[in-house]
């Protein structure tokens, strides 16, 4: 019957043995594994639904089939209650002669299973003896067919079967079979070819990213993703990317230019040291020559590591280690007697210091740091304000924070250069003849940063304003650290 | 290369599925399943008494039932023994209907 048919396809249908290896390549790719994730559970998802509606389909008629027999059975018991073995092999011989579709079992034996009536030959040796359901294989004509088969016991020993053959549900096995076939093929196209368009879009939409990545590494450090302006996943992976590379970009630039900035500004006193040794070794007449030029080398070499050592604070304060150390710092007195000390010195120049503080002015933040940064600011206002100059002091309290402000009347930062006034080792063309070495201001702001403030540099007209604005409160309680 | 990779995986499925469609296909021998006897050129005899004694009860039937009766002797006879059988049945429910059926 339809099993043939289905033997022959299972001989037709056995998978081909694999012969290249190179699939891992095709398979390990991230796109083509969701495809096939997607097309797995579509063809999981589809083979049981067929096997629900095999086993609905199938069930209903089981069903049907099983009350049209135990009606069928009830009767033939009824007959044999009213007019005994005859009357039974009667109805029997008649259900048979009237069977027009050749479709049911009737069988009725004796106590020592001898027949005695039915439409089959004798009692099935394969079921065991007190089943009530069961479905037997019988040769109907010279063809398998499988029954559906009820068994009752009847007074006397007696045992009587009577089944319907239950071909339609081998074909419907049959039908379902295809239909799982033909949908695990059509999960498996789908699959395919959605893998295919996954793949394509993970690949167009990575590709920009990996060679952007592939082009930094290999030292364009110009290079950015493009962002397509959809303003997606992708597009904030892309912008978050491009931020990464300008902050590492602007570290490069600090870094290069710094290193250019120290070599460049301490071959100078090296040099200097160097030539005093040099020439007091080969002109030097006396010892006290020899000792004079040693002290001036000294004195050179002092300034130099004054010079690292200033660097090397500025490196500590921008690496934020000390933050955790932060405390309310109340800076009025810290700042009257910063005045005290540069009133003093400025008397000697001629110079005059008015200071404006209010009693109290808190800070969150370190005290050490904010002192060396305001005599920073101090030291430049005397040094390049002229004699009989006046430098101001204040300090004053503005929303949620502190704002220290120290002006001259001096030459003043032309605008162009105050941005780059607070970078490390930068000197105006004016300050060429004062000493110093340009690394004051890039303190200032790296303690300014670090206090989540900012230092601004404004025109005085005439001189400079400097202006150091440090919050009141701890910016990283209740918020994010400020970087 | 992609083609080698569709056909792979459609093979590939392929066992998953055929299985479901011959779990049946095996079993016993014919020999030993219990067969059924009323496809033998007796019973076409047997239907065709059936038939003559309830013609003889309720009278000739409808034309129909004669003519599918005298078919299926017919076809018996010519050693046509299902389809005999089937026009044989046919014929005896037609004369059972008649039998039964309010004058
Ligand atoms: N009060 C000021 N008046 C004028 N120019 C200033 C003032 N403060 C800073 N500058 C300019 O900014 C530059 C950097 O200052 P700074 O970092 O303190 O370095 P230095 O004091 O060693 O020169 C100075 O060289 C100078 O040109
Ligand atoms: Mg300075």
């Amino acid at each position: 019957m339809t099993d043939a048919p289905g033997e022959r396809q299972a001989e037709a249908w056995r998978p081909a043995p694999h012969r290249d290896g190179g699939a891992g390549g095709f398979f390990s790719q991230a796109g083509v594994r969701f495809g096939m994730i997607y097309a797995c559970l579509f063809g999981a998802s589809s083979l049981a639904l067929a096997a629900f509606l095999w086993w609905s389909t199938a069930g209903l008629l089981d069903r049907q089939n099983e009350a049209a027999i135990t009606v069928d059975t009830q009767g033939l018991v009824d007959r044999l209650a009213e007019g005994g073995l005859p009357a039974l092999i009667d109805t029997i011989e008649q259900r048979i002669a009237g069977n027009i579709d050749d479709d049911s079992v009737y069988l009725l034996v004796d106590s020592g299973l001898k027949r005695l009536a039915g439409n089959l030959d004798r009692w099935p040796t394969s079921v065991p003896a007190d089943f009530e359901w069961t479905d037997l294989r019988i040769d109907r004509g010279g063809l398998k067919a499988l029954a559906r088969v009820h068994h009752e016991e009847l007074a006397g020993g007696m045992h009587l079967l009577v089944g319907r053959d239950v071909e339609s549900r081998v074909q419907l096995r049959g039908i379902v079979a295809d239909a799982m076939l033909w949908a695990a093929v059509i999960a498996v196209l789908l699959g395919t070819v959605g893998a295919m368009a996954v793949r394509g879009l993970f690949r167009a939409t990575l590709a920009d990213i990996s060679a952007t990545a592939a082009a930094v590494s290999a030292g364009d450090l110009g290079r950015r993703v493009k962002v397509t302006g959809h303003s997606d996943e992708f597009d904030v992976l892309a912008e978050t990317i491009n931020d990464m590379l300008d902050r590492i970009a602007r570290l490069m630039d600090g870094v290069r230019q710094v290193s250019n900035a120290i070599a460049h500004d301490l071959r100078t006193p090296i040099t200097r040291a160097r030539m005093r040794l040099e020439d007091a070794a080969t002109t030097a007449r006396s010892e006290a020559d020899l000792r004079q030029a040693i002290e001036r080398a000294q004195s050179d070499l002092d300034g130099i590591v004054a010079v690292f050592q200033a660097l090397l604070r500025i490196a500590e304060i921008e690496a934020g280690s000390r933050r955790s150390a932060f405390t309310q710092v109340d800076v009025a007195p810290l700042l009257s007697d910063l005045a005290e000390l540069y009133e003093a010195a400025a008397e000697e120049t001629g110079q005059t210091l008015a200071a404006r503080i209010p009693p109290h002015a808190m800070v969150f933040g370190d005290r050490d740091m904010i002192q060396q940064a305001m005599a920073n600011l101090l030291d430049n206002a005397m040094k390049f304000s002229p004699p009989q100059g006046m430098i101001r002091l204040s300090a004053q309290a503005v929303a949620g924070a502190i704002e220290i402000v120290v002006a001259d009347d001096g030459p003043g930062i032309p605008q162009q250069d105050r941005e780059r006034a607070t970078e490390r080792f930068f000197r105006g063309e004016s300050a060429r003849s004062t000493p110093g070495s340009g690394l004051g201001l890039a303190l200032v702001q790296a303690v300014a940063m670090l206090h989540g403030g900012v230092l601004r540099l404004e025109d005085n007209a005439p001189g400079l304003k400097a202006v150091l604005h440090l919050p009141a409160a701890d910016p990283a309680a209740g918020s994010q650290v400020v970087e | 290369m992609s083609r080698q990779c569709l056909l792979r995986a459609a093979l590939l499925a392929i066992p998953l599925v055929v299985p479901a469609g011959m779990v049946r296909a095996s079993g016993e021998r014919m020999g030993d399943m219990p067969r059924v006897i009323t496809h033998t050129r007796e019973y076409c005899e047997e239907l065709s008494a059936r038939a003559g004694q309830l013609r003889l009860a309720h009278g000739r039937g409808p034309a129909e039932a004669e003519l599918l009766a005298a078919e299926g002797d017919r076809l018996c006879a010519q050693g046509q023994i299902r389809p005999g059988i089937m026009r044989l049945r046919r014929a005896i429910m037609l004369l059972r209907a008649e039998g039964t059926a309010p004058r």
